[in-house]
């Protein structure tokens, strides 16, 4: 069975850019939803931590 | 007991189904109400052919013997028509020459139309034969000369024996056979392959002619005979067509010399089937382009020919189909076929400029050949037409380095130019792209529906926040929440009745663990008026916000929220709902527009190299002058 979408003899080889293109798309898709961030969201949202380098006298 | 009424030989018929033998004095004696008569067909004598007399096979689950054949033969072809008895008594005739296969069995259809007015008929002019209802003439062939080998069925004597064949659009074929002056037998057609024939204890030999040139007295072999038609000697050049007897007769010599990339006798396999090339050719079309391609003839034994096309550096594997794929005069410009729309992409004769090796057809006669390409990449079928047939050819664009590791070629490559006439550009142009493309669109919502279903959508903060009357902002610390997972996010949604003035509320979401922080700050206004008679607002009483990307611990939030001091309509309250876990739809937004985008660039893609394909053709759709 051949599975090289690169191969012509693959019957998706037409396909190929579209696939790697569906892929990509669906994987960052993926990453974000089950992250529960926003894809292209530019809001201020800032964090520091209080244990980080510093002292108070 | 039977005697030849020549030879004196004892004559018996193996099958009673027969009537028709061959003597072994060579006379062919036709067995007529108990007699044995002088039929004044010429004996086939013992075939090269593969299949012979005896050989067994099986057609539909019915075992058959082969008892003979009989042969016809005209101007520039031949073929066989082997006399079949099915071990249930039945006959049946099977079709076999150039690798076509069909199963012949006298028509059930009760059909009385006369046979010159089928021949009559114009190709492509659809013929009503009453109960058969319409069929359209493909092929035609009159004066043909038979002759017989072994035992075989016969209906009626045969002289000046006429051949049609005709196909209606429902995919039924019909043979026509006119054995004998007046009267016409019809036959029901069915195509086959060799394979599907399932023959048993065939030698499969290839049982070459062999020539000496008359010129050079080099030896000249034949692989393709009797189906050869014109041929050179490989030794000298010369040129000659191989008469339906076998003789070679010289005929006009190269006008320029060629050289095929593909050597004569180099072998390979292609499709599963293993080829040798046979001949080369270099052609021209006879139009103000007078554009020259190049044609490899490869011939099986069994599956008969095939050809490789090549044209700037691109190539097509072309085969001869028995069925058109069209019928009647409705496609000048195109047509459907298995789901595809074929184009009319180029209209021409052409002639053999220069050829060597063997060759199916007359080389001479190509002029007048009236050819159509319709395209539908990366296929092309193609019409000729000649005299009272349409021959259609299915052919397919092959990757030039599939070629090369098949045929190993004996100088260099040619060189790629531009786009092929059936080369596949991409994804845009393949099988049903845009079903394929909302199949994708389609999974990339399941992804989203299903890891939103996972979301927890969880409630962490509900409330109404008043303002004191001499405070302008409030300051409210949460209890403490554990957040489980990983990675995830806060949605706020914050209500503020504000009317001219403005709200804000910072926020803190602080790890109680490690101390880390979240922050942010989000505004509400809302403003209205009246400006030159129009009302006008501007803003939303309702605002939202994410934390993201926060993990899992525990946490409480420190939630300042500060109205604008000023103003006659100070904002008395406001509302925070806090959820955990929540989807996002603009995620899939985003994703279906950066998907579209590559998509739509795909097809920018493809529609500027279809373009060029279309360059080449005088029916190209595409207006070139902008």
């Amino acid at each position: 069975m051949n599975l090289n979408i690169f191969n012509q003899d693959n019957k998706l080889f037409p396909l190929r850019w579209i696939i790697i293109a569906l892929a990509g798309v669906a994987g960052t898709l993926f990453y974000y939803d089950y992250t529960g961030q926003r894809m292209f969201s530019f809001q201020s949202q800032q964090s520091w931590n209080s244990s980080g380098p510093g002292y108070h006298k | 007991m039977l005697q030849c009424p020549y030879c004196a030989t004892s004559i018996s018929f193996t099958w009673t189904e027969t009537n028709v033998k061959e003597c072994t004095c060579g006379k062919v004696l036709r067995l007529k109400e108990g007699v044995l008569l002088n039929i004044s067909l010429p004996a086939a004598g013992h075939s090269k052919n593969f299949i012979i007399p005896g050989s067994h096979g099986q057609w539909q689950g019915k075992d058959f013997t082969v008892t003979g054949r009989f042969v016809t033969t005209g101007e520039d072809s031949t073929f066989n028509y082997w006399n079949l008895i099915f071990t249930d008594g039945t006959q049946a005739y099977l079709g076999e020459g150039y690798g076509f296969y069909s199963i012949l069995t006298p028509s059930t259809l009760k059909i009385s139309v006369r046979y010159d007015k089928i021949s009559g008929t114009g190709l492509n002019q659809y013929i009503d034969l009453n109960e058969g209802g319409k069929f359209y003439l493909i092929r035609s062939s009159d004066d043909l000369d038979i002759a017989v080998e072994g035992e075989i069925v016969l209906p009626d004597t045969a002289s000046n024996t006429k051949i049609s064949e005709l196909c209606n659009p429902d995919g039924g074929f019909l043979t026509v056979i006119e054995f004998y002056m007046g009267i016409t037998r019809y036959y029901d057609t069915v195509f086959t392959t060799f394979d599907e024939l399932d023959f048993n204890s065939l030698t499969i030999n290839e049982k070459a002619e062999t020539h000496h040139c008359p010129k050079c007295k080099a030896p000249i072999v034949l692989k393709a005979a009797p189906y050869t038609v014109s041929l050179s000697c490989l030794q000298c050049g010369t040129n000659f067509n191989r008469s339906v007897k076998g003789n070679l007769n010289q005929t006009a010599n190269n006008k320029e010399d060629f050289k095929g990339d593909i050597a004569i006798g180099t072998k390979g396999t292609l499709h599963g089937i293993n080829f040798e090339v046979i001949g080369y050719s270099l052609k021209e079309e006879l139009n103000p382009d007078e554009s020259q391609w190049k044609e490899y003839v490869l011939w099986n034994r069994t599956h008969g020919f095939a050809f490789l096309s090549e044209f700037e550096g691109h190539w097509i594997y072309v085969k001869e189909t028995a069925r058109p794929p069209v019928t009647g005069q409705h496609f000048n410009n195109g047509f459907s076929w298995d789901g595809q729309q074929y184009q009319l992409y180029n209209a021409y004769s052409y002639k053999v400029v220069s050829y060597a090796g063997e060759h199916p057809y007359n080389v001479g006669k190509t002029k007048r050949y009236a050819v159509q390409e319709y395209i539908a990449p990366p296929q092309v079928w193609t019409s000729e037409e000649y005299d009272q047939s349409i021959t259609w050819f299915l052919g397919e664009h092959i990757d030039s380095t599939e070629v090369y590791n098949t045929f190993p070629l004996q100088q260099s490559a040619p060189r790629q130019l531009g786009i092929g006439a059936v080369q596949p550009i991409g994804a845009s142009g393949a099988k049903g792209f845009g079903k394929k493309f909302l199949l994708a669109l389609g999974i990339l919502l399941a992804i989203h529906i299903i890891i939103g279903l996972q979301h927890k959508n969880r409630l962490v903060l509900e409330n109404v926040y008043p303002f004191g009357d001499t405070v302008n902002s409030v300051n409210i610390v949460s209890k403490k929440f554990y957040l489980e997972k990983s990675s995830s996010n806060l949605y706020f949604d914050i209500t503020a009745p504000v009317d001219n003035n403005w709200f804000e509320l910072s926020g803190s979401l602080i790890n109680a663990d490690n101390g880390k922080e979240y922050s942010f700050e989000k505004g509400v206004e809302y403003y209205s008026g009246t400006s030159d008679g129009e009302r006008w607002t501007e803003g939303s009483t309702n605002s939202n916000v994410y934390l993201t990307a926060i993990p899992a611990g525990n946490y409480f939030l420190n939630l300042t929220g500060s109205r604008d001091p000023a103003g006659f309509n100070r904002l008395s309250s406001f509302s925070v709902k806090v959820l955990y876990d929540v989807r996002s739809d603009r995620n899939l937004i985003f994703a279906f527009i950066i998907f579209c985008i590559f998509g739509a660039i795909q097809y920018f893609m493809f529609y500027n190299k279809e373009k060029k394909r279309w360059n080449n053709s005088r029916y190209s759709p595409y207006n070139y002058e902008s």
